[in-house]
Order: C-alpha cells, then structure tokens, then sequence
C-alpha cells in the first residue's frame, strides 16, 4: 500500500500537467490563434480536472489505508481475545458480538479521533469539492453565454440582501430605543 | 423460525422471525408522532417559529422561560415522547414555557450569520415573550448551539434576562476532544461554503456516523431485534432514529464563524469572538447561571462545556453534572428523574 502511495506521489510530482500547459501556450499563427483559443480554455479545464481527480485517488489511498489498519487491529484483538476464552468460540454467543463490537470501537474510535484521520477525511473531502467547483465553473461559463445571471452575481445580491437586513435591524433597534425615552 | 444446527452449550439461536420484523419495521420509514405537547405558534418567518406551550398545571413562576434549540438537528427532541419530554416536565413544575424552533435555511440564506440568530432572531424572540408575559426580564434556556448563543445573547442584552440555564454549551473548544471538534479543526470550511453555500446535511450524518460507529451504530440494532416484541422500547427507537436523521442544513457565513472562529481559533473562550461589530465578552454575564454538562458528552465534551461557569462574572452560579450522554441529558427517563427535578428547583427560587 505504501509502495503504492510512493508511485502516485511521484506521478504528480511529475508535472505532466505542467508540460502541456506550456505546450498549450506555443503561439500560432493566422486563424490557428482565433481556433485554439477556445479550445485551450477547455484544455486547461480538463487537465485542471484531471489533477483534481489524481489527487483525489492519493487521499483517497491514505484514507482506505488508515481504515484498513484499524480494521486489522480490530480483527487482531478479537483474535488474541477469543483465544483466551473457550466461551468465546461460539459464534453466536453474546459474549462474542459485545467482544466484536468492543475491539472495533475501541479501533475505530482511537482512528476517528487522531489528527491523521481528520487530515486525511478532510482532504478527500476537500477534493471533491474541487470536482464540484469544476463543474460549477463550467455552468457559470455556459450561464454567462447564455446571458443568464450566474451563482456568483446571484451570491452577490444575497450578500447585498443580508447587509441591507442587518442595517434594516439596526436602524429598527435605535428608533425603538428612542422611542421608549 | 429458529435455527440450530446442532444443540450447543452457550449457544443461543437466532431468532430470524425477529430479525424479518426488523428489518420489515426499519424499511417501513419512520411514520411516528413527536412533539405531541400542546402548543400555539406565535411568531413564525423563514427561519424560526417560536412556539408557546399550553400550561399543564397552575403556573408557580412568573418568569417565562425561553428554550434555544441547537441549530442541527429538530427541536422535537425536548419533546420526543410524553414521558421523556423536557418541555412537558417543565409545564408540569408550573412554567411558562417558549420554545424557539429553528427551520431549515436554503442557498438563499448563506449570508445569515451567527449575528443574525443572536441579534436578530432570538432577540425577536425574547421581545415576543416579555410582550406576551409583560414581563421586564426573562429566563434563557440554551440546549448544545443554542447554549453558546444564548450565553452570546446574554453578554449583549443583559438588561433582558434574569436567568441563563445552559445544557452543554460549547465554550472552550481547546479543551474539547470529541471526534466532532477533532473533524473541526482540519475542516476547509471557507471552500465548502463558497462550494455548496451551506453544510449539507448529508456531511453531518457522515460526521455523526464516526462519533461511535459501532457502540451505537451496530449494537443499537442488535439491542433493538433482541427487544422487537417490547412495544414501548421500538417506539422509543423509533423517536430517536428519526431524529437523528433530521437535520436542517446550517447556514453558510454562521457555520462558517463556528468551525473558523469557535472551533479553530477558539475565539468564544477568549472573549474575542465578534457579532457584527461587537465583541462578546463572557465576563460580562453577571446573572443567575445554571450550567449541566454530561459526563459521558460525545458531542461535546464537558471539559469544553465547564470554563462556561469559570469565565462569567456572576456571584450566583452552579456547574451540575451528570452521568449520561448529550441525549440522555435531555430526552431521557434518567433526565425526567434525575435532571429536571434539579432544574425546575434552581429555577423556581429565581423565577418570581
């Protein structure tokens, strides 16, 4: 698995990406400019998209590692732990789920609330937000062609809204404060 | 039907006619009654309805008493069934209680902050109840969130509130060790806001099914297919179940301010944390306070919950704690017999 990680981390460290975006910028001549222009605007989404998704599949190996180790650990202390007990060799006993249930807590748990943990799940996380930010920039170009107001501009007003509330309260409170005198 | 193979010692069969009800019941949905005590709903805008409950008893207070809810999942959970129901117990010591109920906020509302619920909302609020009651000062009642804010509320408009009790507030988050605060700390909240606009619900529950994955989110099903014939405990099941998976999304700019400000930079604690452009200082809070933290809080620790009744200035201040959970403090028969009681007590001698 680590033999693995090492693989992908080299993978983006060579910045393939990189060298066809300077490929991307040669200049052309004549119509070729008015042609590629568009089309290298698509080409950078794409390779922007596509070293989201690598770097997505890296977190996502740390992650599945972390989780992985702890379900080992888990099934290893059930092991160690039935062995010791005789009653505990009847897989239907009681004993055994609460002994099952316990060791994989007590894994899971001490997994969930390490730093590691949060790091990894919150960058996977935050990888997948990047896909979803890569398809809303998509949708704001196609809004923006079609002469629709976009997210942003629509965020824009919402702001706006929420500032002239508050000012709104604002003003209400003193009024009535001096009305009260 | 049992199964058996053969006869062991130690073994006990599984019962697969119970675990068919089981599965029958949970894939049926979750059609039950919660929030049953009568109530009047006397104000109500997009984002809250402020619900007034009808007295069960004579009233022996003369101090309404206004309930913040958190603002993740339904406020129905102080009210889940009759007899595990903080309001009802409450009516039933001869209260006049208010609860403020939050509704769920949209993309509409991503720039609503923690300003707008503290200054805005629970102030509106906290006039309704004075109005209604003609009274100068009220009780604030804070549950988890709607701890912390009512503390905020209380450093802010303090001229209005005679009693602040707090279940669980989050105040020195430095100190907090749950899996939530952990999660918290790493969260890139400022890109899932801009990304989506608010916190999904969807992340909660993923956040809620890491707190004790398999202590409650597997054994709760084998406790409820060995206990499927006891009528009273699959309808408590029930309740809990559907309010666990109901919860409002939380608004853009005020989970921003939580995780960034609270949780990260601890701001609250350190009496630097801003509404608009006031600083809310907890030393300021020099009422009554009552403080109840649970010992075995996976949501948030009692450590994070204690500094409350340590930074405030009030002479007349009580820390009690209590050997339960974050739900059990609340929704819970050991909250109706040990909890409520001690409550109702501490409030009846502040409240005429």
């Amino acid at each position: 698995m680590k033999h693995e990680n090492n693989a992908l981390n080299n993978f983006t460290k060579y910045d393939l990406f990189e060298n066809w975006k300077n490929l991307q910028n040669f200049p052309t001549l004549g119509m070729f400019n008015a042609l590629t222009k568009d089309y290298n605007e698509y080409m950078e989404d794409l390779l922007s998209v596509n070293r989201i998704l690598v770097d997505l599949q890296k977190n996502l190996s740390t992650y599945w590692l972390q989780m992985s180790e702890a379900n080992f650990r888990a099934v290893a202390n059930v092991i160690l732990k039935s062995k010791s007990d005789p009653n505990l060799k009847d897989a239907n006993s009681d004993k055994l789920r609460l002994l099952v249930i316990d060791a994989f807590e007590e894994a899971y748990s001490s997994l969930f609330s390490s730093k590691e943990f949060a790091v990894a799940y919150n960058e996977v996380y935050s990888k997948q937000l990047d896909i979803v930010n890569y398809i809303n920039r998509i949708a704001e170009k196609n809004l923006k062609l079609l002469n629709i107001p976009t997210r942003s501009e629509l965020d824009e007003v919402l702001k706006e809204l929420q500032e002239v509330k508050r000012t709104l309260r604002i003003m209400k409170n003193r009024y009535e404060k001096l009305d009260r005198k | 039907m049992i199964i058996q193979d053969k006869p062991t010692q130690n073994r006990n069969p599984v019962d697969l006619t119970k675990v068919a009800r089981t599965i029958e019941l949970l894939s049926k949905g979750n059609h039950i009654s919660v929030g049953d005590t009568p109530n009047d709903i006397v104000s109500e805008t997009r984002l809250y309805r402020l619900l007034h409950y009808h007295s069960l008893v004579k009233r022996v207070s003369h101090t309404p008493v206004l309930v913040v809810y958190a603002l993740v999942n339904r406020s129905y959970v102080l009210d889940l069934q009759p007899n595990k129901s903080w309001i009802r117990h409450l009516l039933t010591q001869g209260f006049d209680v208010y609860l403020l109920d939050w509704k769920s906020p949209t993309r509409m509302d991503k720039y609503v902050s923690i300003d707008d619920y503290v200054n805005s909302y629970i102030d509106d609020c906290v006039e309704i109840v004075q109005n209604n009651n003609s009274a100068d000062k009220i009780t604030l009642h804070g549950y988890c969130m709607g701890s912390s804010m009512s503390a905020m509320y209380t450093t802010l408009h303090q001229e209005k509130i005679k009693n602040l009790v707090t279940i669980a507030p989050v105040i020195d988050t430095s100190k907090d060790t749950t899996v939530i605060a952990n999660i918290s700390r790493q969260m890139d909240i400022d890109k899932l806001v801009s990304t989506i606009g608010y916190l999904p619900p969807e992340k909660l529950y993923e956040v809620y099914s890491i707190l004790k994955p398999f202590k409650q989110g597997v054994n709760k099903y084998f406790n409820l297919i060995d206990n499927i014939d006891n009528e009273s405990f699959v309808q408590n099941f029930l309740r809990v179940e559907k309010w666990l998976y109901d919860t409002p999304p939380i608004a853009g700019e005020t989970i921003k301010q939580w995780i960034n400000d609270i949780y990260k930079k601890n701001l609250l604690f350190k009496n630097q944390f801003k509404l608009g452009k006031t600083t809310v200082d907890l030393k300021r809070i020099n009422i009554p306070l009552l403080n109840i933290v649970a010992e075995e809080d996976h949501l948030v620790s009692p450590e994070c919950s204690v500094p409350l009744n340590e930074v405030v200035s009030s002479e007349d201040r009580r820390l009690i704690r209590f050997h339960t959970g974050h739900v059990g403090l609340i929704a819970s028969s050991y909250s109706q017999n040990n909890v409520l009681p001690k409550v109702g007590q501490w409030l009846k001698t502040r409240s005429n």
